[in-house]
């Protein structure tokens, strides 16, 4: 994932973001949906991908549902009555953290100042 | 174009001889590298796909990624364990649990000075190696459909026999407890224990096999 000491303290309010809007999804699904949204500029490997679903799935904030598509089975993922919840929380302080970040980098030193 | 069931078959080998020995791990690794290479070949004409064709893209595929998914692996074995011991310990606060855990516990503290505390010894033995015997016959012969094995199944059972061992082999605090008191705890302890960790690996098996399609 580019930067990703940045982006992985992310990933998960990434993931259930994109599952509030999506409905449900699969692994594969989300990477190429964060590649198409970021223009190719965020790479989700699935080194970090998965660990973050199984430990969303864990905690109770998604649930899967599995499939037979095309010789194969596959994982559809989607938020649970909590995880929207906890949707909800994650993105407002993922917010206020990108806020808190624009103001800090933003910011001019006052000379008057002195730390 | 769509990858053939044997293609499918190959790309699910090479990951178990990868040392990803989970199936429902494995199941989501195939279907994300088979999707990545059915996209990658979209553009592939003449009929069925060619498994040296299938094979060369695959080759350089894993090349490419083998250690992403080995990394995801190692996390995914770590987050199985810690799931497997929420799992047991959410059944034991269970409404039914906390009811009865205390009435086992007044029942032993009754029955030792009753029946004696050498034949309540021997009685709780026999259970419980009846349970772990149970858990052992269901690891060999029950929960590896086809040989393979369900991750959060598996760190259950060895979790919980590595607990017991220890307890069993090396505390072994029936030889230290002599106050009734402490020995009805303990015992009621490791009977919830047990008892809801047997419970809890049948139920998540068959929730796996239903979610696998299992029969």
């Amino acid at each position: 994932m580019k930067n990703s000491s940045l982006y992985k303290g992310s990933l998960t309010t990434i993931i259930m973001k994109l599952l509030e809007e999506n409905g449900r999804m699969y692994g594969y699904e989300i990477t190429q949906k964060v590649k198409l949204i970021t223009q190719g500029e965020l790479n989700i490997t699935e080194g970090a991908l998965y660990p973050a679903l199984h430990k969303l799935e864990g905690e109770g904030l998604l649930e899967a549902e599995v499939e037979k598509v095309d010789n194969r089975l596959r994982k559809y993922y989607k938020l649970t009555e909590n995880g929207q919840k906890e949707t909800v929380n994650r993105l407002s302080e993922l917010e206020d953290f990108i806020r808190n970040m624009q103001t800090l980098v933003n910011s001019k030193t006052n000379p008057d100042i002195q730390f | 174009m769509k990858l053939t069931k044997e293609q499918i078959g190959f790309i699910d080998n090479y990951l178990k001889n990868s040392g990803i020995n989970y199936i429902d791990i494995r199941y989501e690794m195939v279907d994300h590298i088979a999707t990545e290479l059915e996209i990658n070949l979209a553009d592939y004409k003449g009929g069925a796909l060619h498994n040296d064709i299938f094979r060369e893209h695959f080759k350089a595929y894993m090349v490419k990624n083998k250690a992403q998914f080995l990394a995801s692996n190692k996390q995914f074995a770590k987050t199985a364990r810690k799931r497997a011991f929420k799992l047991i310990l959410k059944n034991i606060v269970r409404p039914t649990s906390l009811l009865l855990t205390p009435l086992l516990f007044i029942v032993l503290y009754k029955a030792i000075p009753m029946a004696g505390i050498e034949t309540v010894k021997d009685i709780l033995h026999i259970t419980y190696t009846v349970l772990l015997i149970a858990i052992v016959l269901f690891d060999k012969f029950n929960y590896k459909t086809k040989t393979e094995k369900f991750s959060v199944v598996d760190k259950m059972i060895s979790g919980c026999l590595i607990a017991v061992y220890v307890v069993f082999v090396f505390v072994r605090p029936d030889k230290i407890i002599s106050n009734p008191l402490w020995l009805s705890a303990y015992y009621t302890l490791f009977i919830a224990f047990i008892t809801t960790s047997a419970i809890t690996l049948l139920l998540l098996s068959a929730k796996y096999k239903q979610q696998y399609g299992y029969k």
